[in-house]
């Protein structure tokens, strides 16, 4: 009959605080949620001594379909996320061709579907090519399943276009997810701008060239009334940006990846071009103010901002080489091992940043367990550790910067529309 | 509470612009994956029913508001409402209303009635209703129909009612019967079973109802085998399910060509003689004579149980459309 998950601490991110209750499964349904639930003829899953979380959420991923799939595929990419403990991801508009036309955000879905390892939620592109210049169809991308609009890898340059994108998003209550970066200041920058830039010899991005589009799209989304996400933050003054917006009531939400809160440009020093992302890691001032900003609810949730390349491409060099991490398979771990068992974050409260929140924030399902809701769960042990390995990552990029680290709280098994998707 | 370090406030203001609303518009939307979501939402929603019902919606209002008669439809939404603890406004004569004979649009009509309830039922005469209704609509719209466009919960709780029946949607081949190209329901119901691998359409029609192209199209392009098979008999020998729908006088541009084509495709005893053992009649009622009187003991007559199974699939629907 059904699946029966017995004796696991269920975590409520919502009310925060989490109890020991059985989970009975049919079908893709919670259809039983309580203390000590007869096991009648079900298929028993003893998950006494783990905890079981909603399905995490990843708001940014970058999954390479279509075109680029030397670099990773729905198959892998989606593959990828189950094993970190991610039921829904996002995914940006940044492949070869550009998502920019229904039929493509048709082809994501039904090829997520297809194997069935996690919900994707496309995000089309706000301008056609990702030129910059002239805004996509919203309605049609929207009606074809498309959560978000964004340019992700690249600003919007014109304020004016940004400017028609929002009113657009608006009409349809979807979120506009910015990538901030003036490119007339990020120039050919492969570092944070500092001493380290400095005496590597190489050139820097400097921090303004994302905040200046941050306060843009802020002073934006407050003349629409648009609801302007901001991807990736990175520097104290967007932060700070972000912070004031919300004071004065902008419709304005902004994630966090787990590199710019645990790394900083030190790093780039010894990993070279496996350090290399964008934006890119800042100073400890830097990273110290997302810290800040994460807790005391400036930054609203995690994401990874999953970014895959080949062995080959990583390998050019700190100047040549691609921006961007892969994330999905460890992040969880990563959040956890720095700031819950370290007592800085309460348990639930990662998990409310890393399921619930992105779910509120781009309207999706999930993000609690819930009788009669659609079985979306994540079992972890967080008591067993182990060392980040990319060997043995699903995911065809192996460049993180996090190689051999140390890490606890490893999702065990992961539950996606009531099927096991990862079991480790 | 450990979340109330959260900026409850910053959130809130996000949340003020408008919330993307799960509408239930048009059967093309979902995927299988989806389709199956729903299924299974209906077992458990059945289950429940068992027990007399349940109060998840406690507190939510739905209008069921029908510009044309349709009293099963909106009888079953608003037992499923019921049941599920919510409340129910209705009217099954919203073409009367005064504002539409003042010539209101449909369009602020829903702006108003979205002010008053938390879910819109929308049965329309006019193709697209639904979609217009969903653009300025602040709650989910649920088409219940629109003209002679599409009836996407009347395809959920098809595909329901085969599940249950036959254990089973891939491979199955349908014989759809009738009037196709006015027949709204057959066109959601083509695009359900699209999504499912190895389906096998027969369309016994008449050459003047054929299966509208882009259903037909639509079909095709998701791999589903699509055969015109005139002959109800011969489509009776293959199908595991047989679609029937009503053949509308009205249709016909003469009555001398109505007549030639109705005693064509009405279900009978005989028919029951050549169908398959395991075969199930299915039948959106209300029929108009095209199955006789004498079919509906025949255990493969399923058409009475499929009505039945309309409410565990609302309920489903209304659950998945209203829970946070």
């Amino acid at each position: 009959m059904g699946k029966l998950f017995k004796g696991a601490t269920v975590v409520d991110p919502v009310m925060g605080y989490s109890t020991v209750q059985d989970l009975l499964v049919e079908g893709q349904i919670i259809t039983a949620l309580g203390k000590e639930l007869p096991t009648s003829t079900h298929e028993v899953i003893d998950l006494r001594g783990l905890h079981v979380m909603p399905g995490l959420i990843d708001p940014h991923v970058h999954l390479r379909e279509p075109g680029q799939t030397h670099k990773e595929t729905i198959e892998t990419g989606t593959m990828a996320a189950a094993a970190g403990g991610f039921t829904q991801i996002c995914c940006m508009p940044n492949t070869t061709p550009i998502v920019d036309e229904r039929k493509w955000v048709h082809f994501i879905r039904e090829e997520a579907d297809r194997f069935g390892y996690a919900t994707v939620h496309p995000i089309a592109a706000i301008t056609k090519g990702a030129k910059g210049q002239e805004v996509t169809d919203f309605v049609a991308l929207h009606q074809a399943g498309a959560v978000a609009f964004s340019d992700d890898g690249k600003g919007v340059q014109s304020a004016q276009v940004m400017r028609q994108a929002l009113l657009k998003a608006k009409q349809l209550g979807v979120p506009i997810v910015v990538h901030a970066e003036d490119e007339s200041l990020s120039g050919a920058g492969c570092m944070n701008a500092g001493p380290v830039a400095e005496r590597l010899g190489v050139p820097g991005i400097v921090s303004s060239a994302e905040t200046v589009m941050i306060a843009r799209d802020v002073l934006l989304a407050q003349e629409t009334g648009a609801h302007v996400h901001m991807c990736h933050v990175s520097p104290e003054a967007a932060v700070q940006v972000i912070r004031c917006a919300k004071e004065s009531g902008a419709p304005v939400t902004a994630e966090v990846t787990p590199h710019h809160l645990l790394l900083t440009d030190e790093q780039v020093e010894h990993l070279l071009a496996q350090a290399k992302v964008n934006p890119p890691l800042r100073a400890e001032s830097d990273r110290a103010a997302c810290v800040r900003g994460l807790l005391d609810g400036t930054l609203d949730m995690i994401a990874t901002d999953h970014a895959p390349h080949t062995k080959e491409e990583k390998d050019r060099g700190l100047l040549d080489a691609p921006f961007g991490f892969v994330g999905l398979e460890i992040s969880f771990p990563l959040m956890y091992t720095a700031f819950v068992k370290s007592g800085i974050l309460p348990f639930e409260k990662l998990v409310y940043l890393m399921s619930t929140a992105p779910a509120k924030h781009f309207h999706l399902r999930g993000g609690r367990i819930q009788l009669a809701s659609v079985a979306d769960f994540t079992v972890v042990d967080l008591n067993q550790m182990r060392r980040v390995n990319p060997e043995a990552f699903r995911s065809k990029g192996r460049n993180t910067p996090f190689v051999d680290r140390e890490l606890w709280g490893w999702p065990v098994l992961t539950i996606h529309r009531g099927q096991t998707v990862f079991q480790a | 509470m450990v979340c109330g370090c959260i900026n409850i406030q910053g959130n809130e203001r996000a949340e003020r612009t408008r919330e993307q609303l799960k509408h239930l518009i048009s059967a093309k939307q979902l995927q299988k994956t989806e389709i199956m979501e729903f299924i299974d939402r209906a077992k458990h929603m059945a289950s429940i029913l068992k027990q007399g019902g349940t109060h998840t919606l406690d507190g939510k209002l739905m209008a069921a508001l029908f510009f044309e008669p349709s009293t099963r439809t909106r009888l079953s939404f608003e037992t499923a409402m019921l049941r599920l603890g919510g409340q129910v406004i209705s009217t099954e004569s919203a073409r009367e209303f005064s504002s539409a004979v003042k010539g209101e649009t449909l369009e602020d009509t829903i702006r108003v009635v979205a002010g008053y309830v938390d879910v819109i039922v929308l049965r329309h005469h006019e193709i697209g209703a639904a979609a217009r209704a969903a653009s300025v609509s602040t709650v989910p719209i649920l088409s219940a129909g629109d003209g002679a466009g599409e009836h996407p919960t009347q395809a959920l709780l098809d595909l329901y009612t085969i599940e249950r029946e036959l254990g089973h949607v891939d491979g199955l081949t349908v014989a759809l019967v009738g009037d196709l190209l006015y027949g709204r329901t057959v066109h959601s119901l083509v695009y359900l079973l699209s999504q499912f691998t190895s389906v096998r359409l027969l369309c016994t029609a008449p050459a003047s109802t054929p299966l509208p192209d882009d259903v037909r199209d639509f079909a095709l392009a998701k791999g589903v085998s699509v055969e015109y098979e005139p002959n109800l008999e011969r489509a009776a020998r293959q199908a595991d399910v047989i679609y029937q729908t009503r053949i509308q006088k009205e249709r016909f541009s003469s009555l001398a060509e109505y007549d030639a084509v109705k005693g064509k495709y009405v279900i009978d005893e005989g028919t029951l003689l050549v169908m398959k053992e395991h075969a199930i009649i299915m039948h959106p009622l209300p029929r108009a004579g095209e199955i006789t009187p004498g079919v509906d003991k025949d255990p493969r007559a399923a058409y009475f149980r499929q009505s039945h199974y309309g409410v565990p699939m609302r309920m489903g629907i209304l659950q998945h459309c209203l829970e946070r």
